[in-house]
């Protein structure tokens, strides 16, 4: 079998992964199942990112997104429990004209996607981790920098938010 | 690769309108917070895939990834602060319930 | 290149194997193992508590501050990582960047130890 077949069916199996799981996000009514079923369709993003040749991203985003924001909203879950309620509740009450903007928004963007036929540059093999790293550290050195004070920013910020009246 | 590099910008044009209904149409404050999380996937997925357009891999756009990662676990740790600490006012994660500014 | 991409094959298979083991282990014990439930046998554990009230309650949100720890860190690693695959080349210069990050990181968590965020109770 060869290479390019298995390219289709793997890319075929994770899109109705992301898509079938991001649904479920939307619309499932207990919040831990929407919890994990995120943390399925990050998981299937990163076997997009293989796909594409970019196995670092791929790791980072199991490492940060799969693990770390997934840890975080389950947290978040954890920490507010709600009585149960009716279903009718479930849904802002603007939903229909919410649908009738997002529905033919997603759909153009994803037919004008469609147009791009070209198929993805060659990787040389060994992976992406030495151009990516050379790549922040020569050329985004100043961005990579700032990051470090956005985290501080936020690490500060939740602490203040959510610390004990003392 | 057989696949056309616009079937991953269609699939990434997807979550990334599911992210917007779900913020949209969704009343839980957690569930909202996912929801942007799944935006910033699509847009992750669209600037890896573009990364790979032309003659050979750029790998800036991997880069603007890793900084969205950042930015994405600042957001969600500062966010799921602001819901928390709503909460502790008024045990409701429904965003038509939390209305009231001065707390 | 088709090599090096059909080895993720091996990735694939050796995930479906890993599955397919679990999930014949937990066949196989299913219909090995003899089933009597008695109502003693389904209790917690021999001379454990039994649980009072629902498990989702409210926590002290203090507990949060944890997890928020632990993210911002593990944030960190990303950037570690590419900076230690590349430590000779960048020399002295990644160094310094890679300190400066870590010190503006560092002030963080001593703010948070300051703040008493880091105690337990």
């Amino acid at each position: 079998m060869s290479y390019d077949l298995v390219g289709v069916i793997l890319f075929a199996v994770l899109a109705i992964g992301i898509v079938g799981a991001g649904i479920g996000v939307v619309l499932l009514d207990r919040i831990t199942a929407s919890a994990l079923l995120m943390a399925f369709t990050f998981l299937n993003v990163a076997g997009m990112f293989v796909l594409l040749g970019a196995e670092t991203i791929a790791a980072f985003q199991v490492l940060i997104y799969v693990g770390a924001i997934t840890v975080l909203i389950l947290y978040g879950v954890m920490f507010t429990p709600q009585r149960e309620r009716a279903y009718a509740l479930f849904f802002q009450t603007q939903w229909p004209w919410a649908a009738l903007v997002v529905a033919p928004l997603g759909i153009g963007v994803a037919l004008v996607g469609l147009s791009f036929r070209d198929r993805a540059t060659a990787v040389p093999a060994g992976g992406d981790l030495d151009a990516l790293a050379t790549s922040i550290f020569r050329d985004f050195a100043f961005p990579f920098e700032v990051a470090s004070v956005l985290l501080l920013a936020a690490m500060i910020g939740a602490i203040v938010l959510v610390r004990r009246d003392d | 690769m057989a696949v056309p590099l616009g079937a991953f910008i269609a699939v990434s044009a997807v979550l990334f309108s599911i992210g917007i209904a779900g913020v949209l149409v969704r009343r839980n404050a957690v569930v909202i917070l996912m929801c942007v999380e799944l935006m910033l996937n699509a847009a992750n997925l669209a600037l890896v895939a573009f990364s790979r357009r032309g003659g050979f891999p750029d790998e800036r756009g991997s880069v603007f990834v890793v900084f969205v990662f950042v930015v994405a676990a600042s957001e969600v740790a500062v966010g799921l602060a602001i819901v928390l600490s709503a909460y502790r006012n008024r045990p409701t994660v429904d965003v038509d319930e939390i209305h009231a500014m001065k707390g | 290149m088709p090599d090096y991409n059909l080895s993720y094959v091996y990735v694939l298979a050796f995930f479906g194997a890993g599955v397919g083991i679990v999930a014949m282990m937990m066949m196989m014990s299913r219909m090995l193992a003899p089933r009597n439930p008695t109502r003693e046998k389904l209790t917690a554990y021999e001379s454990g508590e039994e649980p009072i009230g629902q498990a989702w309650g409210r926590y002290p949100t203090h507990f949060y501050v944890f997890a928020l720890i632990f993210v911002v860190f593990d944030v960190e690693v990303i950037f570690l990582f590419p900076w230690a695959v590349l430590l000779r080349e960048l020399g002295w210069r990644g160094v310094i960047e890679i300190a400066l990050f870590l010190a503006i990181l560092v002030v963080g968590l001593y703010y948070a130890w300051r703040k008493r965020a880091l105690s337990w109770y």
